[in-house]
């Protein structure tokens, strides 16, 4: 009787128990550090903003994070493994354009662009068009013109189905003229094939071409953007140009859907909370990056803007 | 009957894959301009095979002598029972780890490691099998911030 | 002149000092542990010098880079594992040399070799950056293809005496690096619809694979348990010293070797493995004696070492006077420097010349200090020699899962370093050579994006190798190595085995 007393309380603890630590970890969350997917490599664009912002979110959140860079298949690898991880709130993927939009348009990799919950976006990149400094055109209208004349005569670099790529050629069919696209593998190599004159344009991510066009060895044609950037106040946007093009790689949070809504509200407050600190936006502007912080439900509705806007270009 | 030399053997294992990945790259569709996607791999399919064609003839009308320090008969079998034995552990090891967290599977891993190669000295290998893994843990979820595995069983 | 005395302000205060020596030695040892990864380890580094002051923080990042580059040649030396990939060309002979009982002397060039390619690399930094960025700037598509074609035909010079073998290996590595994504694009190739293969294969996962998990496996079959040395192992012994006779060989090497890491160093996306192998492929196929290659000929550890690290400082020439990054590591410092507002490019290198001045300095500074602590800490490393294999062999392997996780975060990619593991135990197995199958998945991407870029370029026409100079000469330079090899190659089989 004695032993049968022992054995059913021992077994009355476990549900307790179980209760205890489900309840524990819902109330204290987070109770462990935090794992910061970055779908590209170290010391990318991406991949800097994401560790400037993990030491203030951590601090925020009461928890380290984590930075852990997963690169490859366009992005692909990166968001698939934070779909794959439990949806108990410790695995948060920094994404961009890149991996959220334009990989899953273009190839099978298993996922939309919906099977995320937004946090906040941190970064609307500005594109811009450079050419070398003492190239003839001074104007977008003088490259529009040549490229008319000449068409299929001259190059650009870009990395193959990024948003530059993309935007110049918005650009190109709205303007009514075509280049030949010589793919680049990444910012800088398009950097320097324009430098070495081995294309005869380059749609970049500003933060890329910021240093030549300061230091005057690139000149800047045009911004696509609704307004100019503040950074490079005398480059006139595209719109203003009479060609109403854009294009705005986005940097933001985003989390498995599926993750338990308090869990969601605490990080949404903790971005906010770091977006609107004057400490970290001063860090985040020496990066040359625009922060333009969206919260969440505003951060869904580009995803939505750009999936829709980009599909025809890229669904075959 | 000659007995058919290891080069032989592996220049046919080559042309079997060879075979295998051409069929693949042929069934697909190729983009890019001028030099398109499939064409380097393939053309690299192609030279492999050919490689391996001259590999296993110069093999079969030349055999070469085997080298002086090759291991042989019981020998050979026993240190390929280990490599075959350490493979099958490793593997066991990395599927541990997500299961059983970092700790406890490089722990057990290191003892059974140890006992392989021939590491029969107990305080040496409970020494190694906590302190390594313990070392690596502390250095790099304390120092450098980046995660181990962590296990799924018990949290 | 000011402008030097002002940088020297910057440099000689405690903190950047401190900061240095802090990162010579923790990049020596990461870069001697074979699995953890010195890129990693940089951009673990990196929030850490958000707080300090920017030649501090960046003292710190480029004494990892240093004694990183350096630190892979110590367990490729000592127990034929290269701790990176840059490393493997050195454990050629060096692991040779250890075996014959003379690891110190292999040690000792090695950290030789590498200070004087380091100082001849920021010597030219300092004096002809400048220079060396607009010759950098000529090399495009059609000088990377060239300069790739070059390079391979290396796998010709490695696999003198096996060549049916080094060409398989050789073109394997070459096929391998075509998995995954196409560069060009984005399509994914060769992934057999497993999505975790949209990656290709992990270099890393092959690196420590093909090299660490390998020779454990092989070490395991031979069942070798102990260590024959016995007792302290002198570094002033006659077997661990460099004679008079090894300095007449190996300094024309070490000279030839730094300037041709330089160029490697300014052009950027090459790196360090590329310079250390082609380094080696060059002087054992000029040398008179080639056949002591392989066999611990100290040249070959000259040849690599200081091949390597004459990369170090050229990489930033790129970065600093065009704010482009030459490789991984210089991508992620980039961060570090855009965090204290330098944004690096044209304008920093004209503009703020005192910082640039204490930048040139520092550098100096964290070569020589490299060269201290390296040489301090040799008679420590060399103790590991003692150690048995089957304690340090268990330990290698938990290394490796350890650093093939933190680097790729995937557990795919430790089945794929496992599977290389076996794949590098097989190759040796059955004789063939293991180092073409890494120059050829390096160097296969180069030659890839060189090759389509440039038929893009000229709309589909082939003379745009030729009519190019510089592309001309690379390409001249392969057919060269061709016929020399051939050459050599026929001349062995006349002679007989």
């Amino acid at each position: 009787m004695y032993k049968l007393r022992q054995t059913l309380w021992a077994f009355a603890i476990v549900p307790v128990a179980l209760v205890w630590s489900v309840a524990a970890s819902a109330q204290s969350y987070p109770n462990k550090p935090i794992s910061l997917i970055v779908t590209w490599n170290a010391g990318g664009s991406t991949d800097v903003i994401a560790r400037l912002l993990a030491d203030p979110l951590g601090k925020a959140l009461g928890q380290p994070v984590a930075v852990a860079n997963r690169p490859g298949g366009g992005g692909s690898l990166g968001t698939q493994a934070a779909l794959d991880a439990p949806r108990d709130g410790y695995t948060v993927l920094a994404t961009t354009s890149g991996n959220h939009i334009l990989t899953p348009l273009k190839n099978d990799v298993g996922y939309k662009f919906d099977d995320f919950e937004p946090i906040g976006q941190l970064v609307a990149a500005t594109i811009i068009l450079a050419v070398k400094v003492d190239s003839p055109w001074k104007t977008l209208d003088d490259l529009i013109k040549a490229a008319k004349a000449d068409p299929g005569k001259y190059t650009f670099g870009a990395v193959p189905n990024g948003m530059p790529n993309l935007t110049l050629n918005g650009l190109a069919k709205e303007a009514g003229f075509s280049v030949v696209h010589v793919p680049q593998q990444g910012g800088a190599p398009g950097v320097t094939a324009l430098l070495g004159g081995n294309v005869d344009m380059l749609p970049a991510n500003a933060a890329t071409v910021a240093a030549n066009i300061k230091g005057g060895k690139l000149r800047g044609l045009a911004v696509f953007r609704s307004d100019r950037d503040p950074a490079f106040p005398n480059i006139p946007t595209a719109q203003e140009q009479g060609h109403a093009v854009f294009g705005s790689p986005f940097v933001g949070l985003a989390i498995a859907k599926g993750v338990p809504q308090p869990v969601l509200d605490t990080l949404r407050a903790a971005l906010a909370k770091v977006a609107n600190d004057p400490v970290f936006q001063a860090r985040a502007l020496k990066t040359a990056t625009t922060l333009t912080y969206l919260p969440a439900d505003k951060f869904g509705m580009v995803w939505e803007r750009d999936w829709n806007n980009y599909a025809p270009m890229l669904r075959k | 009957m000659r007995r058919v030399p290891a080069d032989a053997w592996v220049a046919l294992v080559l042309l079997v894959a060879c075979g295998f990945f051409l069929n693949d790259l042929l069934a697909t569709e190729g983009t890019g301009a001028y030099v398109k996607t499939t064409t380097l791999p393939t053309a690299l399919v192609v030279v492999l095979a050919l490689l391996a064609l001259i590999l296993l003839g110069g093999s079969l009308l030349r055999p070469a002598a085997r080298p002086a320090d090759a291991l042989a008969g019981a020998e050979l079998r026993t240190g390929l029972i280990r490599v075959g034995t350490m493979i099958a552990w490793t593997t066991a090891f990395i599927f541990a780890l997500p299961w059983f967290g970092y700790l406890a599977s490089s722990a057990v891993f290191l003892v059974g490691a140890n006992v392989l190669y021939g590491n029969r000295r107990p305080v040496s290998v409970i020494a190694i099998a906590v302190i390594v893994p313990v070392a690596l843990l502390l250095f790099f979820e304390k120092f450098m911030i980046v995660l181990l595995p962590s296990s799924r069983l018990f949290g | 002149m000011d402008v030097l005395l002002a940088g020297f302000d910057q440099v000689a205060n405690v903190t950047a000092l401190a900061m240095i020596v802090v990162g010579l030695t923790i990049g020596i040892v990461i870069g001697a542990i074979p699995g953890l990864n010195v890129p990693l380890a940089v951009a673990i580094a990196l929030p850490i010098t958000f707080n300090l002051n920017p030649i501090a923080g960046l003292g710190m990042l480029v004494g990892i880079y240093k004694g990183g580059t350096y630190g892979g040649s110590l367990s490729a030396i000592l127990i034929n594992v290269p701790g990176t990939p840059a490393a493997a060309a050195t454990a050629l002979d060096g692991a040779e040399l250890t075996r014959q009982g003379k690891s110190g002397k292999a040690l000792k060039m090695s950290l030789y070799a590498s200070i004087i390619g380091e100082f001849i690399s920021d010597l030219a930094l300092i004096a002809f950056a400048i220079p060396m960025a607009l010759f950098a700037l000529r090399i495009g598509p059609p000088e990377i293809f060239s300069l790739g074609i070059f390079a391979l035909t290396l796998v010709g010079v490695l696999s003198q005496g096996n060549m049916i073998k080094g060409l398989i290996a050789g073109a394997m590595g070459l096929f391998l690096s075509t998995f995954g994504v196409d560069p060009l694009t984005g399509d994914f190739r060769l992934t057999f619809g497993v999505r975790k293969m949209a990656g290709g294969w992990a270099f890393i996962a092959l690196v420590i694979g093909v090299f660490a998990v390998a020779e454990v496996l092989s070490v395991l079959e031979r069942r070798l348990g102990q260590r024959p040395l016995a007792g302290t192992v002198r570094l002033s012994d006659p077997d661990h010293s460099l004679t008079r006779n090894d300095w007449r060989r190996c300094l024309p090497v070490i000279a030839r070797s730094s300037l041709i890491g330089v160029f490697i160093g300014a052009v950027p996306g090459l790196g360090a493995a590329v310079s250390a192998y082609l380094n080696y492929g060059i002087t054992r196929n000029l040398s008179r004696e080639p056949e002591r290659f392989g066999k611990g000929a100290l040249e070959g550890v000259a040849a690599a070492e200081s091949g390597n690290n004459a990369v170090t400082g050229a990489t930033f020439v790129p970065l600093l006077t065009l704010g482009i990054p030459g490789d991984v590591i210089t991508a992620i410092m980039l961060g570090a420097f855009i965090v204290h507002g330098l944004i690096p490019g044209p304008v920093l290198f004209e503009q703020q010349g005192d910082f640039i001045a204490a930048f040139f300095i520092m550098m100096v500074l964290a070569t020589f200090l490299h060269l201290v602590i390296a040489r301090a800490g040799m008679a420590a490393f060399i103790q590991t020699t003692r150690v048995p294999n089957s304690v340090l062999f268990p330990i290698v392997i938990t290394l490796s899962v350890t650093g093939v996780f933190v680097s790729t975060n995937s557990f795919f990619d430790i089945y794929v370093m496992l599977g290389f593991g076996v794949l590098g135990y097989l190759m040796k197995k059955f004789g063939f050579p293991v180092a073409p199958l890494l120059i050829g998945f390096i160097l296969g991407p180069l030659v890839e994006v060189g090759l389509r870029q440039s038929m893009i370029m000229s709309r589909g026409g082939l003379d745009i190798f030729v009519t190019r100079p510089i592309s001309a000469v690379f390409l001249f330079l392969a057919v060269a190595t061709i016929a020399v090899v051939a050459w050599r190659e026929f001349r062995s089989k006349k002679t007989g085995p």
